[in-house]
C-alpha cells in the first residue's frame, strides 16, 4: 500500500485541520458543586451574605446569649452561669470572646432580670428589673459608653414597663430613649414615656388605648383576634385604621402587615402592605413566625419550623433540645431561603442571629441582613 | 511509513498545542504547580515546532519516494505492516484536557487522602505576619498549630481559605490540596471548623473563613494523624481561586 502524495497531504491537511479545531475550543466550564437538595439556600441566593460564627461557651461553662449588636465585631449580650444563678450583662469582642465586658451583674436567683437591650449611636441602653420584698418589680434604665466607662443609671422613673419581645422595645430616636408603660388594666390603656439620652426628667404621654412600639415614630396596637389594628403616629398624631380579615390575627409594621389565620390543622401567614396591596403567603405548612418583628428592613419575613426528633450533634451524639428550620422569606423578589437549622433565634434589626449546637458547642451565627443583595 | 510518520507528527502537534493552550489560558494550574508554566511552554513550543517540522518533512519525501518508486514496507502479500501504534494513546489526556477539561482536586480527593504536614515536632515558626485578621495559608495554620501547639497563633484572628470538606459525625474541614509538582502527588491538608458554618456550606464550595487558634484537634481517619481546629468567627463563600493549590 503506497500513499500518493495528493491523498497524504489531504490527510494531514485534514488532520491538522481538526487539531486547529480542537485548539480552538473554549475551554470547557469546570461545573459547580452540586447545589444541595431543597429550597434555595442563604449562599446560593446571597453569596455576598455577612455572617459572623462566634462561638458561645465561656472557659468556666457559661454561655453568651446576644441582644443587640454594637458592629459586626462587637455585641451586646448576657452570660449566664451554668447553674442559671447569675447573669451578667456584656459587651463582647466577637475576635476575643472569652474576655468580655461586664457592663452589670445580676444576682437572677433573686429575680432580677435584664428585660430590653438596645444600642445606638455608640451607646447601649438596657432596662433591669429587681423585685422587692413584697415581689414588686422596680425598674431601671441604664446607659453605657460602647467605648468603656460605668453605666449609668438615667431613671428609675420607667412606670410600668411592657415588652413586646421586639427590638423596638426600647428604642432611641431624636435624641431620647422610648418605651411603652401600662397606664391602665381595665380598660386597658398605655403611656409613651421618654427620656433625653444624657438622662433628665422622664417624659410620660397618656395613650388611649393600649400600643406598643413599632419603627419610630410610630406606635402600634395589639387587637385581639379579628379586630382592627390601629397605627399612630406619636409625632404628627397621625392615625391609621387597618382592618383585618375574618378570623385573622394582624400585626403590623409602619409598611406591612402580618395575617395570621389559625385552625386545628394549619396556620396561614400572609403578607400585605397597609393598603392591602401585594398580598402573598409566606410560609408553608407547619410553619410559624420567627419573630415578632414584622418585616425586618421592610423586606424579610423569619419563619421557623419545628423539627422533629433529636437533633445530631457535632460530636456524633444527638441531643434532645428541640431545633427549627429557619427560614427567610424575602417579599421583594418573592422567594424562600433556607438558612439554618438552629436551636433558637432572635432578631435586632439590621442583624438575624441564631445558635447551633449546645453546651460547649453551643455557637451564634450572625447575619447582616443589610448584605442580602 | 509515511503515513505512520504523518499522524504520529499530528498527534505530536496535538499534545504540544495542548500543552500551549492549557499554559496560556491558566488552567494548568489544575495540574500542575504554578512555577512550572514556563516549562509547559516551552515544551509545548518544542513539541508543536518538532510536529511541524517532522510533518513537513515527512510530506516532502513522501513526494520524493513517490518520484523514486518508494514504497511502504510490504509483507509480500501487498499489505503494510500496521499494528497499533501506541502514540494514539496520547490523543486520550490531550482530548480530555480540550473537551473535559478536568477541575482541580476536591473533597472527594481530600477526603481518601490522609492531611499532610510539612513540619517536624521541634520545628521553629516566626511571628505571624502583620494584620488583623493576617491572612496566612491552610498549611501554615495547621503546621503551627500541630506543631508548633498554637504559640505563635497566640490569639490573633487569622483568615484561611480553602474548599469544604465533609467528615464524619457531621464534622466540616476546610481543606487545601497541596502539590509538590503536579496534581499526582497531591495531598490534602484540613483544618477542622470549630463552631457551626452556614448549613449550606456544601462540599468543594470555597469559603474564606476567619477566626481564631484553639486547642480542639481531631484524627484523621486516613493515616491517624491530627487535624487542628480553628474556631471559626466569621465566613463567607468565595469563587474557586485562580490558583487552587498550595504548595
Amino acid at each position: 500500500m503506497t500513499a500518493s502524495p495528493w491523498r497524504l497531504r489531504a490527510a494531514a491537511t485534514a488532520a491538522l485541520a481538526a487539531v486547529a479545531v480542537l485548539l480552538a475550543l473554549p475551554t470547557p466550564r469546570t461545573a459547580a458543586p452540586a447545589a444541595p437538595a431543597g429550597p434555595l439556600t442563604l449562599t446560593q441566593a446571597w453569596p455576598a451574605a455577612r455572617t459572623v460564627n462566634l462561638a458561645a461557651t465561656m472557659p468556666d461553662g457559661s454561655r453568651f446569649f446576644p441582644s443587640a449588636v454594637l458592629d459586626p465585631g462587637h455585641l451586646v449580650g448576657t452570660v449566664s452561669t451554668a447553674d442559671g444563678n447569675h447573669t451578667d450583662l456584656v459587651e463582647l469582642a466577637v475576635a476575643d470572646p472569652t474576655h468580655p465586658r461586664i457592663l452589670q451583674g445580676y444576682d437572677t436567683a433573686a429575680g432580677t432580670s435584664i428585660d430590653a437591650v438596645t444600642a445606638a449611636g455608640g451607646r447601649i441602653y438596657w432596662m433591669t428589673s429587681t423585685p422587692d420584698d413584697l415581689g414588686r418589680p422596680h425598674t431601671s434604665l441604664y446607659r453605657a459608653e460602647a467605648a468603656g466607662g460605668q453605666p449609668r443609671d438615667l431613671t428609675d422613673d420607667t412606670g410600668r414597663p411592657d415588652y413586646y419581645g421586639t427590638r423596638y422595645d426600647l428604642q432611641v430616636a431624636d435624641g431620647r430613649v422610648y418605651w411603652i408603660a401600662t397606664r391602665n388594666v381595665d380598660p386597658p390603656t398605655s403611656e409613651l414615656r421618654s427620656i433625653a439620652v444624657d438622662g433628665g426628667p422622664v417624659s410620660v404621654r397618656p395613650l388611649d388605648s393600649a400600643y406598643a412600639l413599632t419603627a419610630w415614630p410610630w406606635l402600634t396596637s395589639t387587637p385581639p383576634l379579628g379586630q382592627p389594628l390601629v397605627q399612630l403616629n406619636a409625632v404628627t398624631g397621625e392615625r391609621r385604621t387597618i382592618a383585618p380579615k375574618p378570623g385573622e390575627q394582624l400585626s403590623c409594621s409602619p409598611t406591612w402587615c402580618r395575617g395570621t389565620t389559625s385552625n386545628a390543622t394549619s396556620t396561614v401567614i400572609t403578607m400585605r402592605r397597609l393598603d392591602g396591596g401585594g398580598e402573598v403567603r409566606v410560609n408553608t405548612d407547619g410553619e410559624g413566625s420567627a419573630t415578632m418583628d414584622v418585616a425586618v428592613l421592610d423586606r424579610f419575613e423569619l419563619l421557623a419550623a419545628p423539627l422533629g426528633g433529636p437533633t445530631p450533634t457535632s460530636e456524633g451524639g444527638q441531643r434532645a433540645t428541640t431545633s427549627e428550620k429557619l427560614t427567610v422569606y424575602d417579599l421583594k423578589t418573592r422567594r424562600r431561603v433556607a438558612v439554618a437549622v438552629a436551636t433558637a433565634e432572635g432578631v435586632h434589626s439590621p442583624w438575624l442571629w441564631w445558635s447551633t449546637g449546645d453546651n460547649e458547642t453551643l455557637t451564634w451565627h450572625l447575619l447582616d441582613l443589610t448584605t442580602l443583595k | 511509513m509515511v503515513r505512520r510518520g504523518a499522524a504520529q507528527s499530528v498527534v505530536l502537534l496535538l499534545v504540544g498545542g495542548t500543552l500551549l493552550k492549557i499554559a496560556l489560558a491558566g488552567t494548568y494550574v489544575r495540574y500542575v504547580k504554578v512555577g512550572l508554566r514556563g516549562y509547559l511552554v516551552a515544551a509545548g513550543a518544542v513539541l508543536v515546532a518538532v510536529a511541524l517540522a517532522s510533518l513537513v518533512h515527512t510530506l516532502w519525501t513522501a513526494g520524493s519516494r513517490r518520484a523514486g518508486h518508494d514504497h511502504d514496507v510490504d509483507d509480500g502479500h501487498g499489505h503494510s505492516h500496521r499494528g497499533f501504534d501506541p502514540s494514539w494513546l496520547l490523543v486520550a489526556p490531550a482530548l480530555a484536557l480540550l473537551l473535559i477539561a478536568p477541575p482541580a482536586l476536591g473533597s472527594y480527593a481530600a477526603a481518601r487522602g490522609g492531611t499532610a504536614l510539612a513540619a517536624g515536632a521541634d520545628s521553629d515558626y516566626p511571628p505571624l505576619p502583620d494584620g488583623d485578621p493576617v491572612r496566612i495559608s491552610v498549611l501554615d495554620y495547621a503546621d503551627r498549630a500541630v506543631f508548633g501547639k498554637g504559640h505563635t497563633l497566640g490569639r490573633r484572628a487569622v483568615t484561611l481559605s480553602g474548599f469544604v470538606m465533609a467528615g464524619d459525625h457531621g464534622h466540616r474541614y476546610l481543606a487545601r490540596m497541596v502539590i509538590t509538582c503536579c496534581a499526582a502527588d497531591a495531598r490534602p491538608v484540613k483544618v477542622g471548623l470549630a463552631g457551626d458554618l452556614p448549613p449550606d456550606a456544601a462540599p468543594d464550595a470555597w469559603l474564606e473563613v476567619t477566626g481564631t487558634y484553639t486547642a480542639q484537634t481531631d484524627t484523621d481517619p486516613v493515616n491517624g494523624q491530627p487535624i487542628p481546629y480553628l474556631a471559626v468567627t466569621s465566613a463567607r463563600s468565595i469563587p474557586a481561586p485562580a490558583q487552587p493549590y498550595e504548595s
